[in-house]
């Protein structure tokens, strides 16, 4: 008898590898989606109709305790385990163990040598980095929201989009099926970094739709600003940063914005698609000549369009920058309490 | 180019035909560029497409109890760092390096239990069996373990195992047989 079964299942069947092989089923892994909707199985052809009767039955018996089990896990949105600890961070003042949950009203704590890993099923998982101060203010399956007073934490969500929700002292960060990394100074100053998918950070009518590999910083009493690509030009960046941020000398806002057109690369088109609520109105149009210019709008779309800052028209551009569309399907962002 | 299994059985290397079950790693180029942008029914799909392999692998290292947890740990991994993924066609492999990773973390922890020896918590002859299956594939040389565990317990063929892992045909073939050439002397020895 030669392997040809052993390598792919052809020839004749050697009888004490099938029996092997009817013995390991059990621990065979199920392919059960982790949470991610609109997922197809393959379903693979049985050789015998005798053994898929008997698959089928000792798939339901199966299906049916790891669907208790798993639900016991799944419905339970009302707190985070611990995953891992370093360290000795606090829980509402005591230790955190390696045992431990987070529930809603609970304040977690690290200092210089402490972090926690966090996870919840069907949620996503999170890393509370050194000397930081989180709050968990809701856990539940439509929401789970946290407020970051200092400090960083870096997430990874597989929830829907809008679920997950971070609140630091000057923005929003809501989760739009990503990973990212977001950082609170002591002075209340943010900077996200997404790592994958998008994340919409927004304070008030600021919002700044933030792609994979970009950063998007946010100030006290302004905001977040339009997001940019770190590989961006010092000079860019240094122009964005006025035009973000400092508006006590229009003169010099003006100059930054020309600085940040002329240096935009055709991979920065997304940071000026950001630009047209940040800039005043007579400026529009030096942004839709240079975005144009990088990126061809889509047909139909003008320049007035863009001086007008008109959403519906506008919204379109986002599919010819090649970094896809953070709205595609997604339903509307809630409207944040402030 | 022939080459041969432990002197008596002749392979040839690039007389492997194409096998429908391996899948297309450009689909998978595809899946991670759509999982990239956000769309997590795309990241599911990777999922299924790779958790047999994935648990396979784990299972050939830590004990069945705690596969499903830490197949779950891998793919959360993969999803956080996909960013940093350089190359989509080697996607099936990094997620083995993940894997073989956190396994090797497993052991490094401080546990509060241990997996029990075949022989204890069943009375059913069948089940002690298969756990003893289980664990003489375990004891046997690394090379072989994940090969067989991957085609015994998880059914994946050699073609995809081998398309999987990045090993060659003929490397996963001469595993197969030498590891089922191993285990068989092992459970010959070993049965009650």
């Amino acid at each position: 008898m030669n392997d040809d079964y052993l390598w792919d299942g052809s020839g004749s069947p050697d009888p004490e590898v099938e029996r092997i092989e009817n013995l390991l089923l059990r621990f065979r892994g199920s392919q059960r989606a982790l949470g991610f909707p609109e997922v197809s199985r393959e379903r693979r052809p049985v050789p015998a109709q005798k053994l898929a009767w008997m698959l089928s039955f000792a798939g339901v018996i199966l299906l049916a305790a790891f669907s208790v089990w798993y639900a016991r896990g799944w419905f339970r949105h009302d707190s985070w385990s611990v995953s891992e600890v370093i360290d000795t961070p606090q829980l509402n003042g005591h230790v955190l163990r390696q045992s431990g949950h987070w529930k809603a009203g609970d304040l977690l704590e690290t200092d210089s040598t402490s972090r926690v890993e966090l996870e919840m099923p069907g949620m996503g998982q999170l890393e509370i980095e050194p000397n930081s101060q989180v709050t968990l203010l809701e856990a539940s399956a439509d929401k789970q929201q946290f407020r970051l007073e200092r400090g960083e934490i870096r997430a990874v969500v597989i929830a829907p989009p809008y679920v997950f929700l971070v609140h630091t002292p000057t923005a929003y960060a809501m989760d739009m099926g990503c990973a990212y990394t977001l950082h609170v100074d002591d002075d209340g100053t943010s900077l996200l970094r997404v790592t994958v998918g998008w994340v919409d950070l927004q304070r008030g009518w600021r919002q700044s739709l933030v792609p994979e590999g970009a950063a998007a910083e946010s100030r006290p009493d302004i905001g977040p600003g339009a997001p940019y690509y770190e590989d961006a030009s010092e000079r860019f960046r240094q122009a964005l940063e006025i035009v973000n941020f400092d508006e006590s000398d229009p003169k010099a806002h003006s100059a930054a914005l020309t600085t940040v057109l002329g240096e935009a690369r055709k991979r920065d088109a997304f940071t000026l698609l950001n630009l047209f609520k940040r800039v005043d109105v007579e400026d529009r149009g030096r942004v839709y000549d240079r975005l144009a210019a990088l990126v061809p709008p889509p047909p139909g779309v003008t320049r007035e369009d863009a001086v007008n800052d008109d959403p519906r028209k506008l919204g379109p551009w986002w599919e010819l920058l090649g970094i896809g569309h953070a709205k595609k399907g997604f339903k509307a962002p809630p409207r944040i309490e402030e | 180019m022939e080459a041969r299994l432990d002197g008596n059985l002749p392979i040839r290397e690039a007389a492997v035909p194409e096998d429908p079950t391996v899948e297309n790693t450009s689909e998978d180029a595809q899946l991670i560029a759509a999982a990239r942008d956000g769309d997590r029914s795309a990241f599911g799909k990777l999922y299924e497409r790779h958790t047999r392999m994935v648990h396979g692998v784990l299972l050939a290292h830590v004990p069945f109890a705690e596969v499903d947890d830490l197949v779950h740990d891998v793919f959360l991994v993969a999803l956080r760092k996909l960013g940093s993924l350089r190359e989509p066609g080697a996607f099936a492999g990094w997620l083995i390096t993940i894997a073989r990773n956190r396994a090797t973390d497993f052991h490094r922890k401080p546990r509060a239990s241990e997996e029990l020896p075949a022989e204890i918590g069943t009375t059913d002859p069948e089940e002690y069996e298969a756990r003893a299956a289980l664990e003489a594939i375990r004891s046997l040389p690394e090379a072989y373990r994940e090969t067989l565990v991957l085609r015994l317990v998880e059914g994946m063929k050699g073609p995809e195992i081998a398309a999987r892992t990045g090993l060659t045909p003929a490397s996963v073939r001469v595993n197969l047989h030498r590891g089922m050439k191993q285990l068989r002397e092992k459970l010959g020895r070993e049965r009650p």
